[in-house]
Parts: C-alpha cells; sequence; structure tokens
C-alpha cells in the first residue's frame, strides 16, 4: 500500500513536469491568451491581496517584538532591529509566506476547479471540443499565478518592513529616517533581484503541481477533497525545499 | 459507415471492465446499452470517442480505426473522428466560464468545424445555428446570456444537448443523459432523444438504466454484464429473453409502465 501511495504521487509529480514543460513551451510559442492572463490575474492577484497584507502585516509585527525582544534580552540593545528585520524579510519571511499563502488560496483553488471539471466530465467535453486544456485553461492561471506572486512578494516584502518600521517608531523609540538609514545598510538591490527570483519560481512551481494532482483525481467530491489536500501538502513541501535550494545556492554567489 | 467493436477489452487495475466485447451499429440505427453500473456502459462509449484505448481489440469508426489513434502522430485522424461524434455525458458538461450561448457555438467557431464546412461562419449564422439547436431541445432564448450555474439542472442538460447537435453530428452518443433529472424532466428527455433520433437520423448510442425508454425508441438493445454482451437483440426478442437479468430489468419496468402499454415499433 506504502509503494502504491508512493507511486501514485511519484506519477502525479511526473505529469507535472510535463505540464510544465508544455506551459514552457506555449511560453515560448504562444498562444499566449493575454486576455484570461489578465482575468485570472485579478482573480489570482487581486482577489490574494487583502489575505497577503492582513497575514503579512502581522507577521511584521510579530517578527520586529520578537527580534526587539531577544535583542533587548541578550545584548541590552535594539539598534540593530532595522538590519535583522530587514534581511529576514527581503531574504525569507517576506517571500516564503507570501508562497505559502498562495498554495493554500490559489493552488487548492486550482486543484478543487480543475479536478470537478474532471468528476463531471468537463475534461472529456474539452477533447471532444478539441480544446486543449492545458492551453485553454491551465496556462492563463500558471502566467497569470507567476506574475502575481512576484508582485504580492514585493507587496509583502513593502508591507512587512513598514509594519517593522512602525513597530520599530512606536516602541523603541526609532524614528524612521534613522529606521531606513540603517536598513539599507544591510539590504541592496541584489537582495530584491533574489527574491524576485526566488518567488518567480515558486508561483512557477505551484499551478502545475496543483493542477497534475486534479488530472488524477477520481471519484466523487471525496476525490476532489483527496486531490485537493494531496496539491497542497506536496505545493507547500516543494516551496519549502525550493526555498532551501534556492537560498543555499543565492548564499554560495553571494 | 458504422460502428463496430472488434474484441474489445479494457481494464482498471486489476478489475476487468470489457472482455471481448464485439458489436456493430449501423447507419441510422438505434442502440440502448443497459446493464448495471460500473458493468463498463460507459467506458464502451468513451472508446467510440478515443478517451479511452483498449488493452485489447479494435474500435472502428466508419473507416477509421480509433483504437490506434488517442497518441502520437494520428491524433488528427482522431479529431475527424471525434468531429462525427456527438456526446452528451452524464453531467452536462457545460464550460463554467461561457455562457450558455457560448457553450452551444463552441462547436461552431472551431477551426476544425470551419475546415468541414470550407468556410468560416459569420456570427449571424452561429446566432441562428444556436437558435435552431436550442428550439429543437425546447429551450427558450432567454437562457442563452445565463452562465450554466444560473439554470437548473435539466435545462443544464438540454443546454448539453444543443451544443452536441450544434455541429451536426453523424452519431449520437448519450452517457446516461437522464441521470440526477426529476421523473417528469426524465420523461421529456427521453421524448427528446427518441425525436431526436427519428427527426435526424442519426446513429445512436444511449447508455441508460431507463428499460422503457428502450423499448419505444431503440432498434437494438444490448444488456452489458460483468463486462460481457449478455444479449443484443431487437426489442421484441428482448421482451421474451430468458436471461434472468433481462427479465429482472424488464419486470422492473413493467411495474413503471401504464397498464394499457404496448411495444409498437
Amino acid at each position: 500500500m506504502g509503494m502504491g501511495i508512493f507511486d501514485r504521487h511519484l506519477r502525479t509529480l511526473y505529469l507535472a513536469g510535463y505540464l510544465m514543460k508544455r506551459l514552457v513551451q506555449q511560453l515560448a510559442k504562444g498562444p499566449h491568451r493575454k486576455i484570461e492572463i489578465m482575468d485570472q490575474m485579478e482573480i489570482i492577484g487581486i482577489g490574494s491581496l487583502p489575505i497577503i497584507t492582513i497575514a503579512t502585516g502581522f507577521t511584521g509585527l510579530v517578527m520586529t517584538s520578537e527580534i526587539a525582544w531577544h535583542m533587548d534580552f541578550a545584548l541590552s540593545n535594539v539598534s540593530m532591529i532595522p538590519g535583522f528585520t530587514g534581511q529576514f524579510v527581503v531574504r525569507e519571511l517576506g517571500i516564503a509566506v507570501p508562497a505559502l499563502l498562495m498554495v493554500s488560496k490559489v493552488g487548492a483553488s486550482l486543484t478543487a476547479e480543475l479536478a470537478s471539471m474532471r468528476i463531471t466530465e468537463q475534461l472529456d467535453a474539452f477533447k471532444l471540443l478539441k480544446i486543449d486544456v492545458i492551453s485553454y485553461h491551465i496556462f492563463p492561471r500558471w502566467a497569470a499565478c507567476t506574475v502575481a506572486t512576484v508582485c504580492l512578494t514585493l507587496i509583502s516584502i513593502a508591507i512587512t518592513i513598514i509594519i517593522a518600521m512602525l513597530t520599530a517608531v512606536t516602541k523603541y523609540h526609532f524614528n524612521s529616517q534613522e529606521y531606513f538609514n540603517t536598513l539599507a545598510q544591510f539590504i541592496n538591490s541584489w537582495d530584491l533581484v533574489c527574491a524576485v527570483t526566488k518567488s518567480a519560481i515558486f508561483g512557477t512551481v505551484i499551478p502545475p503541481i496543483a493542477c497534475a494532482y486534479a488530472m488524477k483525481c477520481e471519484g466523487g467530491a471525496q476525490g476532489v477533497g483527496q486531490a485537493t489536500t494531496d496539491a497542497v501538502v506536496t505545493c507547500t513541501l516543494a516551496v519549502i525545499t525550493l526555498d532551501f535550494i534556492l537560498t543555499a545556492i543565492f548564499s554560495a554567489v553571494l | 459507415m458504422s460502428i463496430r467493436f472488434e474484441s474489445v477489452s479494457k481494464s482498471f487495475g486489476t478489475k476487468k471492465i470489457l472482455d471481448d466485447v464485439s458489436f456493430e451499429v449501423t447507419r441510422g440505427e438505434v442502440l440502448f446499452i443497459l446493464g448495471k453500473s460500473g458493468m463498463g456502459k460507459s467506458v464502451t462509449l468513451k472508446h467510440i470517442i478515443g478517451v479511452f484505448a483498449p488493452d485489447a481489440g479494435k474500435v472502428f469508426v466508419d473507416q477509421y480505426e480509433v483504437s490506434a489513434m488517442t497518441s502520437g502522430a494520428r491524433m488528427d485522424d482522431l479529431t475527424l473522428v471525434r468531429q462525427r461524434c456527438g456526446m452528451v455525458f452524464q453531467h452536462p458538461a457545460l464550460l463554467d466560464s461561457l455562457t450558455n450561448f457560448e457553450n452551444i457555438a463552441f462547436g461552431l467557431r472551431s477551426k476544425q468545424y470551419s475546415q468541414k464546412i470550407g468556410r468560416k461562419l459569420s456570427e449571424e449564422e452561429i446566432r441562428d445555428v444556436v437558435l435552431e439547436k436550442l428550439s429543437l431541445v425546447y429551450l427558450e432564448p432567454e437562457i442563452l446570456q445565463l452562465y450554466p450555474h444560473e439554470v437548473s439542472y435539466g435545462v443544464q442538460k438540454r443546454v448539453s444537448m444543443a451544443r452536441t447537435l450544434a455541429p451536426g453530428p453523424e452519431y449520437l452518443l448519450f452517457d446516461e443523459p437522464t441521470t440526477g433529472l426529476d421523473p417528469l424532466s426524465t420523461s421529456s428527455i427521453n421524448a427528446l432523444i427518441s425525436e431526436l433520433s427519428r427527426k435526424l437520423k442519426v446513429t445512436s448510442i444511449i447508455v441508460s438504466h431507463d428499460m422503457a425508454c428502450a423499448l419505444s425508441i431503440a432498434d437494438q438493445i444490448m444488456f452489458l454484464d460483468q463486462g460481457k454482451i449478455l444479449l443484443m437483440a431487437p426489442p421484441k426478442e428482448v421482451i421474451s429473453s430468458a436471461i434472468p437479468l433481462v427479465q429482472d430489468f424488464f419486470k422492473e419496468t413493467m411495474e413503471l409502465l401504464p397498464p394499457d402499454w404496448s411495444l409498437e415499433k
């Protein structure tokens, strides 16, 4: 049974790899389905903005308080708050948190939608109508998810840093100018390039994995639920694993 | 011009769904496939449009061997076969993101349809065809601008039929078209299938549990059980069959039919 489950996941990941190949090919050759991508940008990007704003705002608040408390406790000095929070946000938290939120919001929704289409035979109808589900349905969502993840990551970084700055100003008596001056010494444009690259890769891998689980979905509502759970778990693991690998690569390059 | 199965076998995992199944449906015939759930009725239909490929045996639609087209270079031939077949799925299978009008018009806008008729239909012509097919399934034009989720399940089924009919298929495949419908909608969909089969004179294969409908409109009735064909015969022979499963189906049906019912075909 264990081997059966392992084999099923392996086959699904193989399908995810095939989907990724087809999506990249379509990106190179077209059709680019700009109108559908714009529609999906609105659904995925604008639709995810409130949750990203709230979640990263609170993350900034908690992170600054925690870092400050530990600095104060261990060093009796909080002057490094801007540098520590800035690096932590731009290199890690501001990228991983939006990516994981995209997994739970967008990845789950992509799997549930496509899996429902599969069990209600819409995908068979696609075949009969000569509609390529990858080109027609998945590609616009993939492109929109990639762009939206990058944009949301940048927004998330900005929000987290602003909240961190406000916390530092109100609780630890920094002034904002001083905060940003110290921050600028610790982060540079290369950090932002790494953040954009990481978020683009996260945004790129979520839809193929989510859609592969949907396309392998079997049974009724229970099958859709199982596919969605599997997709969210696998996408989360993929994001965390890739985060580790990319961080190691960027650290080596730096 | 026919649909032909030659010794077709198909398994999913360890479960054998079709076991050496052979039959032929000739042009203009109406074939009903009956049987208990999970006996391979829908799988049989999906072999015809190449959604499934047999593990062994061959499936022919006219001169085309569909079973050899499900992958590789012959996918273009499969497109030709699919153009000839219209399938009404068990679920309405409408595209949620499109209005009912766009769903029905979808096949008419395709490159393949334009190639088939030798030109591209104008928007006015597409609208005319959509309205014509809509009247065939007894729906009012008001539902055209609505999305599938804004109309009832019964209406969705009819829209699905209109979509199937729009490109003028030569073969109509119905997969349990009355599943999930109330008795009134069921009888109206059955009447519709019967009328379409007679009016359009297309070859139809209907997967169903509805023996009463089968007895009224089928030229041939096929019983599938345990992956094998138990019986394939005209309705008159089916009624007099001594096979227990067939008798059970017929007995259940007779209880639902009016006392003065008789076979008139």
